[in-house]
């Protein structure tokens, strides 16, 4: 029988393989850019097929392998097979557990698909949701509290304080970024944090013509707020924003168009940033910026999928250094 | 003891002395045809550790500076990944036959790091430090992003190789692919170990050891087809034919890995 790997010879498998993973590769650079591609009913029966290919191809080595001169490189001559040369033996052993290490990987992805619960809870100070639909277990965000880099506002850090009831027992927890809740198989994420927009308020300072001052507060889409017998207009905000383009001095400034009305007229209308100013007349607003209740973004995850696809990840690992030690025996020890 | 000003401050000086250390490199590595040929190859290869040395030690002035490894932004990661050429390069460099990339690599270095010393002074607030977003304050993260860069100078040499093996002179082409494998090996290897340690980062940040974002799928896509490579070296004549081509499109991945797929939770560019 021919050898597949006789210099010149062209093995069918050799092209299929050589085809469809670069088949596979252009599939998956292509569906990076195609939006929910990677959880669409194609993609997991790609997913499928490649598995049950590679899952084929390692029987088939299991079962063929020693007895021809292919793959990580088994001693043979002219077709004939011979003793396994212990860098051989290495390379084949390296070829097969790279194959099983892909094998186990997929499986581990398909387990932790049907089997996992992952669960997106995004929860304001004070507020409390169940953790999965189907148990009474439940998480209650007390506080959310931000590090910051020294002079900065640039955050370095956050962590909430949590009370998290999992199979009937109760704890208080603090979660951090890379520092999640562990709770046998359950873990709690903290993934995310925003403004809740229903408790946003602008703050300000309106200074009187006697020189006094008071604060006032109001949520950005009041009207008439300002109801102060001795300031003689209503107030009105427009189009609120919070930029946040910029990291320094201020991660978040707030923007506003603030209107100034006597009954019927518009006395003043000024898009006020931060810690901008208007006057009208002897009296005087000053943007102090806005207070929110922060919401938090949490991720409730089950699954023990990753044991497993680290496991195949290790053999992955191992059967590429089994591989490049007999290709380095081979190539500097005077072996095949 | 240097504060981060102060190391800031002398990064600039010490770009354009490194510049020209690489471009002098360069020039030694390319002699002409006398008897002092080899003498003029081996200082190149002297000027080109003493070059790295001090690579190296604008590195350590960046990690004054910064407070982190200098990974984070186009800046650092140009300044880092230079570095791990010219490293990997003066490491792997026992290896017959792979002398004359030195002549690459030492390019690489001159261009990048010339194209930061420009950076730094046309446009200053690129090459300021930047601070690290929260969710890289792991002892993960920089295992992770060294891994990474290795694999990458690793893989980079087996371009430079493999490129090179594209001639029709038998032997001379199986020199040269014999060299762009003996890169390959640990490149692949290190990519691996940078996937398994950014698996692990994402698991313990975000929940799930794989997100299916950019970044992620390049690298992944990038790492199959070098594998693909080393797997049909010796498989007849289609696998030795495709050996370069896939070393070569696995280096234009690597291209786009590195400045195309940055959004998600890669986007630190």
């Amino acid at each position: 029988m021919k050898p597949a790997n006789k210099p010149g010879g062209v093995a069918p498998i050799t092209l299929a393989l050589l085809a469809s993973v670069l088949v596979l590769a252009a599939v998956l650079v292509t569906g990076s850019f195609i939006k929910g591609f990677f959880s669409s009913v194609v993609f997991y029966a790609i997913v499928a097929l490649v598995g049950l290919g590679l899952g084929t191809l390692f029987v088939w080595r299991m079962v063929v392998g020693p007895r021809r001169a292919s793959g990580f490189a088994i001693a043979s001559a002219h077709g004939k097979v011979r003793k396994l040369k212990w860098n051989g033996l290495l390379g084949y052993l390296g070829g097969s557990a790279l194959i099983l290490g892909l094998v186990v990987i997929l499986a581990a992805a398909a387990w932790g698909t049907v089997f996992g619960v992952r669960r997106e809870l995004i929860l304001t100070e004070g507020e409390i949701q169940p953790l999965d639909k189907e148990s009474l277990d439940s998480l209650y965000l007390e506080k959310l509290a931000f590090a910051y880099y020294v002079g900065t506002g640039v955050p370095s850090d956050n962590q909430a304080l949590v009370r998290v009831r999992i199979d009937a027992k109760a704890s208080w927890d603090t979660v951090g970024v890379n520092a999640p809740i562990r709770k046998g198989a359950n873990r709690i994420y903290i993934t995310g944090y925003g403004t809740s927009t229903d408790s946003i308020y602008l703050t300000f300072l309106l200074k009187y013509p006697e020189g006094d001052t008071l604060p006032y507060e109001a949520p950005p889409t009041t009207k008439g707020l300002i109801e102060d017998p001795r300031f003689p207009f209503f107030a009105a905000f427009q189009d609120f924003h919070i930029d946040s383009s910029h990291v320094w001095p201020n991660p978040m400034v707030p923007e506003v168009t603030v209107n100034l009305l006597w009954p019927g007229i518009l006395v003043s209308s000024k898009r006020m940033r931060a810690p901008d100013s208007v006057s009208v007349g002897p009296y005087t607003l000053y943007f102090q910026g806005f207070k929110y209740r922060p919401a938090v973004t949490f991720l409730y995850v089950k699954d023990q999928s990753w044991i497993l696809a680290f496991a195949g990840a290790g053999l992955v690992f191992l059967g590429l250094t089994l591989g490049f030690i007999s290709r380095m025996v081979q190539r500097f020890g005077g072996s095949s | 003891m240097i504060t981060p000003m102060q190391a800031f401050s002398m990064e600039r000086i010490i770009l354009a002395v490194l510049s020209s250390a690489y471009g002098l490199t360069f020039i030694l590595y390319c002699p002409p045809q006398t008897r002092f040929k080899k003498a003029i190859k081996t200082s190149g290869f002297v000027l080109h550790i003493l070059a790295v040395a001090l690579h190296t030690f604008l590195l350590f002035l960046r990690i004054t500076s910064a407070r982190h490894l200098p990974v984070v932004g186009l800046y650092e990661s140009l300044l880092f990944f230079s570095w791990c050429v010219s490293f990997v390069f003066l490491v792997l460099s026992w290896r017959n036959g792979t002398f004359p990339y030195g002549r690459g690599v030492a390019v690489a270095s001159w261009v990048t790091v010339l194209t930061l010393f420009i950076m730094h002074v046309a446009n200053l607030k690129k090459a300021l430090p930047r601070y690290l977003e929260p969710v890289l304050g792991t002892a993960r993260f920089e295992p992770h992003v060294v891994l990474a860069f290795l694999a990458y100078a690793g893989l980079t040499l087996a371009f430079f190789a493999a490129v090179t093996a594209l001639v029709r002179e038998e032997t001379l082409k199986a020199q040269r692919e014999a060299v762009s494998e003996f890169y390959l090996w640990p490149g692949v290897i290190l990519l691996t170990a940078s996937l398994v340690m950014g698996s692990a980062l994402s698991r313990l940040a975000w929940g799930s050891w794989w997100v299916w974002e950019p970044k992620m799928i390049f690298s992944l896509v990038t790492w199959i087809l070098f594998v693909l490579a080393l797997a049909l070296k010796r498989e007849g004549r289609v696998g030795r034919r495709a050996f370069p081509w896939l070393v070569i499109a696995g280096f234009v991945l690597i291209i786009l890995t590195f400045f195309v797929a940055n959004r998600g939770v890669h986007d630190f560019l």
